[in-house]
């Protein structure tokens, strides 16, 4: 398998015409919707969790059936909830040429992390995602059933980390993991990547799904408080690139910490020949 | 390879041949995460290489307080003398 960016889905298609930046009046059903946005994930969530998500998880079947049920489960809400960002304005994701991404099993999928819903977005195009949660959040009452009836990771360091992701890999999940760490600074491309990502690949003999996620301008980024919805909707366009065959880095030769760091590198290299800079705030694009 | 110069020794030459570290970076008040940029499961192959090299367990506790490369030198250092 090439990297070479070839077929790029997002530059051989015409890109997405920018939306009308609202002012006045105009932003005050935008500002309601968005934070109606808020409002309905948290109560989904709550309300899941204490409903149709412990049924799914105590219905018979095997561990794996249970936790591919649950799986799902996320997979139609946020569904649900991608349209409901659509139909509020907050954001138009374009995912035409996903097939790749829903057909996917058993990778690691990486992604550049420009907003808040990014993640949202990719298990809306993948029935069987996991994802590595901080330990923070598995104390956190809410959120506990939801993370562990999902089969999600926790992070318990790395050595136990990495025995978790062979597992649920092994279980044809997909792993997620943004290697930003957090949300991409406005202004810039990407954050330098961590190495987590390229070491779980290598240590767990797994392949990399890219997926780049050009949006066209700056909102729901982490510069800007969550009560201030995007005045002008974000087009956000989802390209997949081609698989890293992790059979490409031998570490017969080398040691694993070295082939993650050149993994990381090429990584890198893709995104940086990809992804254009996130805009800095403007408020030239009126229209 | 009881004196804590060998001991350097012995780690930068693991810097540099496992973890692609430049060896004028390494002092001992280098940090192992920020100056050197080692990440959390690079620890723990340091770790088992570390074992390797000096045929002593470490408790994974014993590592966990480090943060420098003089920081490893006393950890090993201590380990020889048990």
């Amino acid at each position: 398998m090439s990297q070479t960016p070839e077929n790029s889905h997002y530059h051989g298609q015409a890109k997405p015409k920018p939306f009308p930046y609202l002012t006045g009046i105009a932003y005050i059903p935008r500002w309601i919707g968005g934070v109606m946005c808020y409002v309905v994930f948290g109560l989904g969530g709550l309300l899941s969790s204490l409903t149709v998500l412990p049924v799914l998880r105590f219905w018979p079947g095997s561990k794996q059936r249970r936790i591919a049920r649950v799986q799902k489960a996320v997979h139609i809400m946020f569904k649900g909830f991608v349209w409901m960002l659509s139909f509020t304005g907050l954001i138009k994701v374009h995912s035409q040429h996903t097939q790749a991404l829903t057909n996917a099993k058993g990778v690691i999928v990486i992604a550049n992390h420009p907003t808040l819903i990014d993640v949202v977005v990719l298990i809306s195009l993948m029935p069987n995602a996991g994802c590595i949660v901080k330990q923070a959040l598995w104390r956190n009452p809410f959120m506990r059933g939801v993370l562990s009836s999902a089969g999600y990771i926790p992070n318990r360091g790395a050595d136990l980390l990495l025995t978790d992701c062979q597992q649920v890999l092994n279980r044809q999940t997909n792993l997620i993991i943004f290697p930003e760490g957090t949300r991409t600074v406005v202004g810039t491309k990407f954050n330098p990547f961590a190495r987590g990502a390229a070491n779980i690949a290598i240590r767990t003999h797994t392949d990399i799904l890219p997926v780049m996620l050009h949006v066209d301008v700056a909102g729901l980024t982490k510069q800007q408080p969550w009560y201030e919805p995007p005045r002008q909707t974000v087009n956000m366009s989802v390209e997949i690139g081609a698989a890293f065959d992790h059979l490409r880095y031998d570490t017969s030769q080398s040691s694993d910490a070295k082939m993650a760091r050149v993994l990381t590198r090429e990584l890198e290299q893709l995104y940086s020949q990809q992804i254009t800079a996130l805009p800095p705030f403007s408020v030239t694009t009126k229209t | 390879m009881q004196n804590r110069d060998q001991i350097l020794e012995m780690l930068t030459q693991i810097l540099v041949d496992e973890f692609e570290i430049e060896a004028e970076d390494i002092s001992l008040d280098a940090s192992l995460y920020e100056s050197l940029d080692l990440d959390s499961i690079d620890a723990v192959d340091l770790v088992i290489k570390l074992q390797q090299m000096t045929g002593k367990k470490i408790q994974p506790e014993q590592f966990k307080t480090v943060r420098t490369v003089e920081d490893v030198v006393n950890a090993i250092e201590g380990l020889m003398k048990d």
